[in-house]
Parts: C-alpha cells; sequence; structure tokens
C-alpha cells in the first residue's frame, strides 16, 4: 500500500494555479525528495500534504485515508520546518513534548521517549534551555526530535537544512540519512539543493510551475533527463546544451551546429532528417582528445576554474561556450587551442521544440 | 574616553536629569510644609512632614475619587483585554477583506479630539440615566482601552512567527489552543506593554471623565484638579501629595507586569 497518493491534486490561489493536476505516489518507507527551483510549488505541495494549505481540487490520502479536511494533528504526519520553528517560550524538553501532551500521553512516558529521543540525537544536556540558547545545528536537531517523538506515518521535511553553514548542512544530512535508515519512515523532504536531493532520496520529484517534470531515482534523473528542463537543473557544473541540425548519412545520422559536424550511429534516439535538435553533454563526459578519430569539440580555453582534482575548462566553439571537466594534470593553458572528444552512449538529445528527449524508451 | 562619547554621556546624563528631576521635586514638595516649598531658594534639607498626605487620605472625596478610578481603569483594562485581545489576533492571524477597515475604524476613536467624543457620550449616557455612575465611566473608557490593546496587539501578534503556530497545529492543536498555548506567550513582551499603555491612558484621562461625572463618578485626575482651584491659596504641599497618590498606581501596575514578565521570560541557567 502507498503510504501518500496525490490524485489529481490542484492549488489556486484565486486565479492564480500553483499547482497542476499533479499525481504522485509515494511507497511505505520511501526517501521523496521534491526538487525544484524556488516558486515551482514544491513547499506548497508540502504543506498541503501537511494540512497547513487547502487543496484547491483532487485528493489526498495518507495511509490509506483521504485526509483533504483533517486537521494537520489528524494526519499522522510530523513536520521539520526550515527556520526550526520551536516554541519560543518553553524549554527544549517542553518543545519536545509539545505534542505528546496533546496527545494525554501519561507524564512519566513522556519523560521516558523525551529522554530516548534526545539521546538518539545528542540533545540530553541541552533539555532545561531555552531555544535562544542554541545553535542553529542543535535547534534543528530539537525540531527534528519534536517531530521522531510522535513516531508519525510520514515525515514532512520542509527545506531543513538552508539556514545552516555549509558544514553543519552536510553534517545534518548524514544524520538525516542516517536516521531514515533506522527509523525506515516515510519521507518527504523539500529543497531545491540538488546535492541533498541526489544523496537523500530514493525517489526525486522534479517540479517546475507546479507540474512535475520527472519522477525518479537520482541516477535515473542524472543519467536519462526526460526533458531539457531536467537536464538543465541536474548536474553540477551545468551540462552543455548545442543546438543542431539532423542530417541522414548512410547508417548513421550528423549533426551540425557550434562550428562542427558530429556523426553518430544514433540507435538510441528517434532521429528524423531535418530535425532541429539540441544536444546535450555533460563536462566531465568530454575527454581530452589524443586522436583524430570520433567526434571532437575544439576551440580556444577562453576560461579555466580549478577545482582541486580537476580543472572546468570553457571554450568557445562555433560562437557557443562548452565546458569540460577534465582532471586538473591536463589542465591546458589559458587561450590555449583545445580538442575534446566523447563518447555516443554520454550524450542526450532534445527536441528542440518541446524540450522531451529523443531517447528511446528501453525495452526491459 | 573619546570626546564624542563624553558628550553623549553628558547629553544622556542631562535627559535623565530633565526627565526625573520634576517627579523628584514633586515627591520631595509632597513631605514640605507650605513654607518650605514657598521659599526664594529652594530647600533641599527641611523637616519632613507627613501632615500632607493624611490630610489627603482623611478626605473622602479623595478615597472616593481613588476608588473610582481603580475601579473604572481597572474594570476597562480587563474588558479591553478579554475583548481586545482576542480581535487583535483574528485581524492579525485570520484576516478577512473587512480586517483593514476594523482596524481603521477602532483607531479612528482615538484620531478626534477627547470632546467630540465626549458629548455625544454624555447625550447618550444622560439618555439612559446612566450619566455619572461608574458603569458609564467603565463602558466608555473599555472604548478605549480595546482600541489601544488592538491598535498595538496587532502587529504583536503579527510578529509571532507563523511556522511556530504552525508547528503547533501539526502538534495536534486548535486554533484556540494555538492562540492560548503559543500566540499569547511568545507575544507576551508586547502586549504587556499594550496593557500597560492602555491602563496609563485612561487613568491619566480627564476631559472625558470630566464630562461624564458630576459628584458620584468623579476620577482621580477630576479630584485632583479640584484641589488646585482655590483661588492664591494654592495648598502647594496638598496638591502634591496628590499628585504624589495619583502616580503611584500607574507605576504600581508597571511593576506588577515587570515582575510577571521577568518570573515568565527569566532565562534557566542550567
Amino acid at each position: 500500500m502507498s503510504a501518500i497518493v496525490c490524485s489529481h491534486v490542484d492549488k489556486a490561489y484565486g486565479a492564480t494555479t500553483v499547482i497542476r493536476d499533479l499525481n504522485l505516489a509515494i511507497e511505505e518507507h520511501e526517501f521523496v525528495v521534491f526538487l525544484g527551483p524556488s516558486g515551482c510549488g514544491k513547499s506548497t505541495l508540502l504543506r498541503m500534504l501537511a494540512g497547513l494549505e487547502d487543496i484547491s481540487g483532487g485528493e489526498v490520502s495518507i495511509g490509506g485515508k483521504v485526509v483533504n479536511d483533517l486537521d494537520p494533528g489528524d494526519r499522522g504526519i510530523a513536520m521539520v520546518f526550515q527556520n526550526y520553528a520551536l516554541y519560543p517560550h518553553m524549554t527544549i524538553f517542553d518543545n519536545i513534548a509539545f505534542g505528546l501532551k496533546r496527545q494525554k500521553v501519561p507524564a512519566a512516558e513522556i519523560k521516558k521517549r523525551v529522554e530516548a529521543v534526545s539521546r538518539t540525537l545528542g540533545l540530553e544536556p541541552y533539555l532545561g534551555r531555552k531555544p535562544t540558547e542554541l545553535s542553529g545545528g542543535q535547534q534543528q536537531r530539537v525540531a527534528i526530535a519534536r517531530a521522531m517523538i510522535k513516531t508519525p506515518k510520514v515525515f514532512l521535511f520542509d527545506e531543513p537544512l538552508s539556514n545552516l553553514d555549509a558544514k553543519l548542512r552536510n553534517h545534518m544530512r548524514v544524520e538525516i540519512a542516517r536516521l531514515h535508515q533506522s527509523l525506515k519512515t516515510t519521507t518527504v523532504y523539500v529543497t531545491h539543493d540538488q546535492l541533498e536531493a541526489m544523496t537523500l532520496a530514493d525517489r526525486i520529484v522534479l517540479l517546475k510551475d507546479g507540474v512535475i517534470e520527472q519522477i525518479g531515482s537520482p541516477a535515473e534523473i542524472y543519467r536519462r533527463p526526460g526533458n531539457l528542463f531536467v537536464a538543465g537543473f541536474i548536474g553540477t557544473p551545468n551540462m552543455n546544451f548545442i543546438e543542431a541540425t539532423v542530417a541522414g548519412k548512410g547508417d548513421g545520422w550528423t549533426l551540425t551546429g557550434a562550428g562542427t559536424v558530429l556523426s553518430l550511429e544514433g540507435i538510441d534516439f528517434h532521429l528524423q532528417h531535418g530535425d532541429r535538435v539540441v544536444l546535450g553533454i555533460r563536462p566531465p563526459d568530454l575527454k581530452t582528445a589524443n586522436g583524430g578519430a570520433g567526434n571532437i569539440l575544439q576551440g580556444t580555453a577562453d576560461l579555466i576554474e580549478f577545482h582541486g582534482n580537476d580543472a572546468l575548462v570553457t571554450f568557445g566553439s562555433g560562437g557557443k561556450e562548452i565546458s569540460a571537466l577534465v582532471p586538473a594534470r591536463e589542465c591546458p593553458e589559458l587561450r590555449a587551442p583545445v580538442r575534446y572528444s566523447f563518447e555516443e552512449e554520454s550524450i542526450h538529445l532534445f527536441d528542440a521544440e518541446t524540450g522531451k528527449s529523443l531517447r528511446r524508451q528501453q525495452v526491459s | 574616553m573619546r570626546p564624542g562619547r563624553l558628550i553623549a554621556k553628558a547629553v544622556l546624563a542631562l535627559a535623565g536629569f530633565l526627565a526625573v528631576f520634576p517627579l523628584v521635586w514633586t515627591a520631595l514638595n509632597a513631605l514640605k510644609n507650605n513654607v518650605d516649598i514657598i521659599t526664594r531658594v529652594p530647600k533641599v534639607i527641611f523637616t519632613p512632614t507627613l501632615a500632607n498626605i493624611s490630610y489627603i487620605l482623611g478626605r473622602d472625596s479623595v478615597l472616593t475619587g481613588l476608588y473610582n478610578s481603580a475601579v473604572a481603569c481597572g474594570a476597562a483594562v480587563l474588558i479591553g483585554i478579554v475583548l481586545g485581545l482576542p480581535a487583535a489576533y483574528a485581524v492579525a492571524r485570520y484576516p478577512n477583506r473587512f480586517a483593514g477597515d476594523i482596524q481603521f475604524f477602532v483607531l479612528s476613536l482615538r484620531f478626534l479630539p477627547p470632546v467630540a467624543v465626549a458629548i455625544p457620550l454624555m447625550v447618550i449616557w444622560l439618555q439612559i440615566g446612566l450619566y455619572d455612575t461608574l458603569p458609564a465611566l467603565i463602558v466608555t473608557y473599555s472604548l478605549l482601552t480595546i482600541s489601544v490593546i488592538m491598535w498595538l496587539a496587532i502587529p504583536a501578534f503579527q510578529g509571532v512567527p507563523k511556522e511556530i503556530e504552525e508547528a503547533a497545529f501539526v502538534d495536534g492543536y486548535g486554533a484556540y489552543s494555538v492562540f492560548w498555548r503559543i500566540a499569547l506567550p511568545v507575544a507576551a513582551r508586547s502586549l504587556i506593554g499594550a496593557i500597560a499603555f492602555s491602563f496609563v491612558l485612561v487613568w491619566n484621562e480627564f476631559l472625558i471623565a470630566l464630562m461624564l461625572s458630576s459628584s458620584n463618578a468623579k476620577t482621580l485626575p477630576i479630584v485632583a484638579s479640584e484641589l488646585s482651584q482655590q483661588g492664591m491659596n494654592v495648598p502647594w504641599g496638598i496638591l502634591n501629595a496628590s499628585v504624589v497618590l495619583l502616580s503611584l498606581p500607574p507605576l504600581l501596575f508597571l511593576g506588577v507586569l515587570s515582575g510577571f514578565l521577568n518570573s515568565v521570560f527569566r532565562q534557566k541557567k542550567s
């Protein structure tokens, strides 16, 4: 049974539609990340699951029960907010226990459970303090403890790490991953940070303008982006896009664009003579070319960003900026001519008009 | 110390002196005999007397005024709290299309000069037959306290982060519990200020009280002012003592409130 099902869900504020006919099923024990640029509706969707926003149309069910008209407290969910949202006038102990008190749990059991949860999260020394006396990371841990203690059916995280500094963010990310491994509670996690999404998610739901662009495992989304938006949004450094025209050539195809002609076998893609396409290739998939064979992209190195192990080389080719991520020892001089080759397996082709991937569906 | 800081401190000290000195002088004069007050050279050292204070406290009119003031202001502030705070919370958190109008209307009572408000009210109370009674004064003052408390409490409630209330909803609490257990305590600091301000406002209120009372419902400011209506023979000591008496309740009220605040918000040291 699915833990959460959204069917034909809409959300509108007056005349503005924020979420349009959204369908999604989240499995039990799954860690699903809503990812997307700001304003894509991911937080709104999460708040609709939580019951903090009305559902304008469609149906949301949690644990097999339609929750459209249930109050947040009756939905079997717990939520962690971006700015922690701790009760400032209560001690850490009371913050964590507040939800249990509502459920009329006996005081002795509350004490036992609060102690157990705070032991897991290392909060024991702070139970008597007020939230303002804690650091950001500790406060977020209290917020997680407050969510955990209710043993909810579903955890909802609304950008929980965006208020923390980079180092703490990495640390907390690992903690959340560990927590999910041990608790196995179904989790929905909203973020705009693709690193968080990639590392935490079983499945990523990529949203844009209130519409799901793609659902898939991090690997699927990275390797088989379904359209131009997904391809451009996922992956750092960003994918290179080259507009090209397709021409048939014997048993293969040629792509003409960005000042070069590339030849492909094209068996993985739906191609037609005269198609306008966008070729996508990730910077790490460009390799320094040694011989003269194969498909070559070449130009003059305009910009070199040293990353440590690697260097990002940006060069112009036919008026188009292209980046290649190469091992640092292969890093060229600035303004030197560069030549990079790539394998056909590593490319992505998209319809220039619709932006849809031209990849043939894999028959499995 | 840098000269800039020195000047700043001097200005601060001067401002503090200007603010506090008249109060201290009033308090001192309340303890002086009239001969010590009416001297060419102000006397700082004198033989203190309690005659003024005992005279004030011995007069029925003063005690009645004190009683009237306490009841009228206390009740009005209480009504202001009971009606004003929930109203302010509703406007702040569940605004409808009339929220802005409500806010404006509530304050409009304070835009008008008090006389403009007092005359119609006086007519109303005369018609109903409640003129010169405490209930009339309480209801009238409640209009003031509700408006002031609402006006100051709306931003206080808006200042409570929404997520905190949402977290409480997720924790299973309903709208009323969230108001009692989250919004009120979190906004308490600003709310106490609003309540204290409304109390001071009605405690010091003069004009409306003057127009709504003739003998029975006279409040302390009216009684105190009557003490000065004795031509050239102003009993300065008695006047000063009545001013002290008038100033004490707001001070006590603020003291109790801030003590209450400290007990609620004192940081627990572990």
